[in-house]
């Protein structure tokens, strides 16, 4: 579960400040897929960054199972991500010299112990199978397609078995049938792992597929009725 | 390593080529560290063989610097050094550069002689000083001369019969052609040097109180050098180790911004990699290590095929050349430039650190 508690972030602008993010809070139970939409530019990326320790907030918290992950060191900070957070990126963001397989083994044998190498070692050919690319774990990112290259992505932010799965705009480099692929994919992994993934899209499309929708103006979450227009009003 | 090896493998083309080149510098280092030790070999082995503490020269006049060409010593400057160090072994060393002939040849020699146990002789293991009259050839005079034991050579004047050819010893890159301390005095007298010249430099072998070598040195006007200060006191030695070991280091500079250059822009290139990687939770250390990892087997290959080439055409250099090829002139420039090329790494590596992990969320690379 990640619970999100009257975050303000802010950017420097000039001699001003811009608030990117106002008073968000939020929580996706185990097993919830909240689907987070909104304007370009509306601060989506930023509660993201926020939620995955990569940004601090100005104020506010933010609670993964009940345990503050805010203003922790840099070393804090990466172990959280790396044993408790899934973080997939809107590209793929493969490293070229890996094959599909090290993608997922890459971090856990950065920075796990022998244990959590061992572990990740038997889960990443799992996943890779639960993502449909068992028989494609020798390639290198450039022999893969789009849409497969987002399955190793998503797969890799599995590989922790993290209870806290933050993805941002999985979709957009992808086609419709290979992003609703991916989107379905999401949704099953969250049932399937019980994670607490918050999805990030401007495609609502798949919408049916959340078991929330939030949405996001100028940093703020807006009520539902509110929501459809401005949602609405971007692509 | 995980990284490391994985990235030698995928960009095997750019790490060969940067392999390659510290294999070059490191065949350039190697020569001229082999080079250098050669060539400072012939010019001073001689003084090292004596092993002296202390080298005792005429005080030079003013405004030039100590030096064994121009240094003669009088019976009473080594008596002065006798009673300043009573418990040391003070050994009045007779030295000059001479042409000898033999036949029809001619050649530079440094006739050298010595008291008995200073180990004057042309080994570097010393030989029993010869008899007056008598001389005793470095391998390389003996082949310059074109003489062997038995023959007669003709030294400023005096005839000489070679009694034994032993040893490689040369003095400022002279074969080394050894005789009695009054064959030397009659020769030096010969050529020039002042009446009552006994000795060109005293070779003082154990302890000598600061104050009485000061008394002694104000008494008899002479200079005393540490072993090597001394090395200077031998005419071109500064300037020929000066300017070699010159290139040296400026090829050790290159090799160190050469690594580094290339992993600067290696890192830049994998910058956003990198921050994926954290963003995944990657310790920024353990990234570090593997790329400093990365570097060092880059490094260890290219020297360790430097290092090779240096030994196979090292090795089959004609005998005769001043090269020397020894772990001191091998391993050590090895290691210098393994640990400077770490040091440009590491520098250029700093970097890594500076990945930003919020760049990898939600942007296009
Ligand atoms: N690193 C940054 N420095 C300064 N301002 C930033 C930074 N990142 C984002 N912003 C600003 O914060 C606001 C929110 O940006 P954010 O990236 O969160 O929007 P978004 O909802 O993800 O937009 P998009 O749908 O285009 O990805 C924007 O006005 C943006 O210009
Ligand atoms: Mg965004």
């Amino acid at each position: 579960m990640i619970t999100l508690e009257n975050l303000v972030l802010s950017y420097p602008d000039g001699n001003r400040r811009l608030t990117a993010l106002d008073k968000v809070s939020l929580t996706a139970r185990n097993g919830e897929l909240v689907g987070i939409t909104g304007p370009s530019g509306s601060g989506k990326s930023s509660l993201l960054a926020v939620a995955a320790t990569l940004a601090t907030p100005d104020s506010g918290h933010v609670y993964v199972d009940g345990e503050e992950i805010t203003g922790l060191s840099r070393d804090a900070a990466a172990r959280v991500r790396r044993e408790r957070l899934g973080i997939v990126f809107q590209q793929a963001n493969l490293v070229p010299s890996l094959n599909a397989l090290d993608q997922l083994l890459a971090v856990p044998t950065l920075g796990g112990g022998r244990r959590a190498r061992r572990a990740a070692k038997a889960r990443a050919v799992e996943l890779l199978e639960a993502v449909g690319l068992g028989a494609q774990a020798k390639l290198m990112p450039h022999q893969l397609s789009g849409g497969q290259r987002q399955r190793v992505n998503i797969a890799r932010a599995l590989v922790s078995a993290p209870s806290v799965l933050l993805v941002d705009e999985p979709t957009s480099a992808l086609d419709s049938q290979a992003g609703s692929a991916v989107i379905e994919l999401i949704a099953e992994l969250t049932a399937a792992n019980g994670t607490s993934t918050l999805l990030v899209t401007h495609d609502l499309q798949h919408a049916h597929r959340f078991d929330r929708l939030v949405t996001l103006v100028d940093g703020a979450i807006v009520e539902p009725e509110l929501a459809g227009a401005a949602a609405l009003s971007r692509p | 390593m995980f990284l490391a090896r994985r990235d030698l493998v995928f960009a095997k083309g750019r790490f060969a080529l940067i392999a390659s080149v510290v294999a070059l510098i490191t065949v350039l280092v190697g020569f001229l560290t082999g080079l250098t030790a050669g060539l400072a070999g012939q010019n001073v082995d001689a003084v090292l063989s004596w092993k002296a503490d202390r080298l005792v020269v005429s005080a030079p006049q003013a405004g030039a610097s100590e030096s064994f060409a121009t240094s003669a010593l009088t019976q009473e400057q080594v008596d002065a050094w006798r009673r300043a160090a009573p418990d040391a072994e003070v050994s009045p060393i007779g030295l000059s550069q001479l042409s000898a002939s033999h036949g029809e040849l001619r050649a530079g020699i440094a006739l050298v002689a010595g008291a008995p146990g200073a180990g004057t002789g042309p080994g570097a293991e010393g030989l029993a000083a010869p008899a007056t009259g008598e001389a005793v050839l470095s391998h390389d005079a003996a082949s310059a001369l074109g003489a062997a034991a038995g023959d007669t050579i003709t030294v400023a004047g005096s005839e000489l019969r070679v009694s034994a050819v032993e040893g490689t010893g040369h003095y400022s890159h002279v074969p080394l052609v050894s005789v009695a301390p009054d064959t030397w005095r009659a020769a030096a007298a010969r050529t020039g040097a002042d009446a009552g010249t006994v000795a060109t430099v005293l070779a003082i072998t154990g302890a000598v109180p600061d104050d009485a070598a000061e008394a002694a040195q104000r008494e008899s006007g002479t200079v005393s050098l540490s072993g090597l200060q001394a090395l200077s006191a031998v005419g071109s030695f500064r300037s020929e180790i000066g300017s070699l070991g010159l290139m040296i280091a400026l090829l050790l500079g290159i090799s160190a911004l050469v690594v580094g250059a290339f992993f600067t822009v290696w890192t830049l290139q994998r910058k956003g990699d990198l921050a994926v990687l954290k963003a995944l939770g990657a310790p920024t250390g353990a990234l570090v290590r593997d790329a400093l990892a990365q570097a060092g087997i880059v490094l260890l290959i290219g020297i360790a095929v430097g290092l090779g080439l240096v030994v196979a055409a090292g090795s089959a250099l004609p005998s005769g050349l001043p090269f020397v090829l020894s772990p001191l002139t091998t391993l050590f420039p090895g290691a210098v430039m393994a640990i400077l090329g770490l040091g440009g790494a590491a520098v250029a590596l700093r970097s890594v650190t500076h990945a930003d992990p919020q760049t990898a969320l939600g942007s296009a690379r």
